[in-house]
């Protein structure tokens, strides 16, 4: 009998752990520390300290981005800015953008093979709206490097992530600068 | 018999020259002129007379004494003679003081009938002395020089023909010419042929060139105060006269003669010097200005598809030709080429120069990891070029230091890796679009480069029901079994 009276107590012992385990799973951030920034009649909704935005329209996805000196600019926690990139108001920009993909909440380009030549990707960066149109999507075998050709006097952007059918391939999608608003 | 034929031919030629020549007239002394008194005189005679009008009897038409010494003392009898009896020149210059004399437009005063014969006398007898007096046979006086004067210009106006006389001219097919009597004496011509493309206005004649014409324009002055010529009357016992009449016309001519001019333009390249445009440039559509040389534009002319253009019948003249507008893809030429037309230059030859708008292309190529200082130059990659039809225009290849340069004439053209380093991709075909001359190449960075990614495939799902799922249900089942066994 008295063994049986402790078992509510583990049942909410286990719930709560149970909770816990599915906010770390999630690792969602609280909602308070959002805000809103209009740039060219564009709302987005974004965290106080925005450095960029990026934007897949027909996935209906929005990413926020680290400045590359930024301790979250890492592929564990968000889309990551790799060192090699030229943001997008520098001449002859190069912009590379590195996450995962696979399972867990930090997959976040999970879905970016669905894309194809001519979607667009856009970049929210210092008050101008850098709209991207997907030029080329190719894999290549994954060994840690990735083969870009650098289009001459064109602004670029990379995406890369893991294949979501083949774990041995790197996914890398091109696309280039269209428009500036 | 020969007698009898020879009588014959003679009575029949005096009866024809009579008919022709001999025609009997009478005159009469007619009415005095008041104040006004004359003196003829030579080494034998000395006659003094108040001025007086001669008559002919028939018409009452006034008369002239070309006989200054000769007694008028019959009145019938006077026969017309042939005037060569008198010198050409002296009848001549008689007949036109008798014309332009009394009875000449204004010359209706009594007065001008002595200043008449005064000066008629001193033409026929310049040896004796002829003048007015102030009375009979009184003293010497000067009078009447200022119409002396005007008789005397009228008879140099007679004489003068227009500035242009006699002279060639030649024009252009389609062009108007306007000539001008600097003499002033046209508005007395008239065209003996009227023509309805030459037209006088007062002292200019405009002329009309339409056709390709080589003629004599002819043109004429005539007196028309008179309808017959001036008469010489002779009398065997009687002073000789004669009455005022028709001047001879003078006539003048001018020689037209209408040409073709042509300018022609032919269109250079001037790098090649050949009238073969260079790339996707177009010499043809180039469009010249013609100015003259105030600066006043004439015409234009179009570069036609045989890199020409004519130009016909430019008056003559100094021009200057100027291009306007090139041709696509070419550089509007600033030379200034003046030229000439002239009788003796009819055909003008220009040959003018584009030079085409061209660009050097460098490109890099390279290749490797980009944190590299040293990224690996690409040698031997060749490059085709193909113009807009996509026929290759020429191939290039990167040297040991990756890098290839072409200068290419304006066009859009596309890039094409051939080949490429084992492992690497080629370059997508890019287009080079030349439509503006720079010095600065277009400069062409194409890098494959090598970037290191993270690890980015995620497995946090494993993760969880590895690190808290599992152990969590298997504490669940510990605890159970540990509280109801």
């Amino acid at each position: 009998m008295l063994k049986r009276n402790y078992t509510p107590k583990v049942l909410w012992l286990f719930c709560f752990y149970c909770i816990i385990c599915i906010a770390i799973y999630n690792q969602r951030l609280p909602q308070s520390n959002m805000t809103n920034k209009v740039i060219n009649n564009v709302v987005i909704s974004h965290k106080k300290d925005l450095y960029a935005l990026l934007d897949i329209p027909k996935l209906n996805s929005k990413y926020e981005l680290f400045a590359m000196n930024d301790s979250r600019n890492n592929v564990d926690n968000n889309v990551t800015i790799l060192p090699i990139s030229k943001m997008p108001d520098e001449k002859h920009s190069l912009l590379i953008l590195a996450a995962h993909s696979g399972s867990g909440q930090n997959a976040y380009f999970n879905n970016i093979d669905k894309l194809n030549i001519t979607d667009e990707i856009i970049i929210y960066y210092h008050d101008h709206r850098y709209i991207y149109e997907i030029t080329n999507k190719s894999e290549e075998n994954k060994t840690g490097i990735i083969h870009i050709k650098k289009e001459n006097d064109k602004n670029q952007i990379i995406l890369t992530t893991c294949s979501t059918k083949d774990l041995s391939k790197q996914l890398v999608i091109n696309g280039l600068l269209k428009d500036v608003e | 018999m020969k007698k009898i034929t020879l009588f014959i031919t003679i009575i029949l030629s005096i009866f024809l020259l009579g008919n022709n020549l001999v025609h009997a007239e009478g005159f009469y002394e007619g009415e005095y002129i008041n104040n006004i008194w004359m003196v003829r005189k030579n080494s034998k005679r000395l006659i003094y007379q108040t001025a007086r009008f001669l008559k002919r009897s028939s018409d009452n038409q006034f008369a002239y004494c070309v006989e200054p010494f000769t007694i008028i003392n019959a009145q019938q009898g006077y026969t017309e003679i042939d005037p060569n009896t008198i010198s050409p020149n002296t009848w001549e210059r008689v007949s036109l003081l008798a014309y332009y004399g009394y009875g000449y437009g204004n010359h209706t005063d009594p007065k001008w009938y002595p200043i008449t014969q005064i000066m008629i006398w001193k033409a026929i007898d310049p040896s004796s002395d002829f003048y007015f007096t102030d009375s009979l046979n009184g003293n010497r006086i000067n009078i009447f020089q200022a119409e002396m004067a005007e008789i005397e210009s009228l008879i140099q106006r007679y004489y003068t023909q227009p500035s242009f006389a006699n002279q060639e001219f030649t024009m252009v097919k389609g062009h108007n010419k306007t000539i001008i009597d600097n003499n002033q004496v046209l508005t007395n011509y008239r065209l003996t042929n009227p023509s309805p493309y030459v037209n006088i206005h007062n002292n200019s004649i405009e002329i009309i060139a339409n056709d390709l014409i080589e003629t004599n324009l002819e043109f004429i002055k005539e007196e028309n105060n008179y309808s017959i010529p001036p008469i010489l009357y002779y009398h065997a016992s009687s002073q000789n006269l004669m009455t005022a009449g028709k001047i001879n016309p003078i006539n003048t001519n001018i020689k037209i003669k209408v040409i073709e001019t042509k300018l022609e333009v032919n269109k250079l390249d001037k790098d090649t010097n050949q009238a073969i445009s260079q790339g996707q440039a177009h010499l043809e559509g180039s469009i010249f200005g013609i100015y003259d040389m105030n600066d006043q534009k004439i015409d234009q002319v179009i570069i036609d598809e045989k890199m020409q253009a004519t130009f016909n019948n430019l008056d003559f003249g100094k021009y200057y030709l100027k291009e306007e507008k090139a041709g696509i893809g070419y550089l509007l030429d600033e030379t200034i080429y003046p030229f000439e037309i002239t009788e003796d230059n009819t055909a003008i030859h220009l040959d003018v120069t584009n030079e085409v708008i061209k660009r050097k292309i460098e490109i890099y190529k390279k290749y490797g990891n980009p944190h590299d200082k040293n990224m690996l130059p690409e040698a031997n990659i060749q490059f085709a070029i193909y113009d807009i039809n996509g026929e290759l225009v020429t191939t290039i290849i990167t040297d040991e230091n990756g890098y290839a340069s072409i200068t290419l004439p304006y066009g859009k053209y596309k890039v094409k890796q051939i080949n490429t380093t084992e492992g690497y991709q080629k370059v997508d075909d890019f287009e080079i679009d030349i439509t503006e001359e720079d010095i600065e190449p277009l400069t062409y960075n194409l890098d494959n480069l090598e970037i290191e990614v993270p690890n980015t495939y995620s497995n946090q799902q494993t993760i969880f029901y590895g690190n808290y799922l599992i152990p969590c249900i298997t504490g669940i089942l510990y605890v159970k079994k540990k509280l109801y066994t």
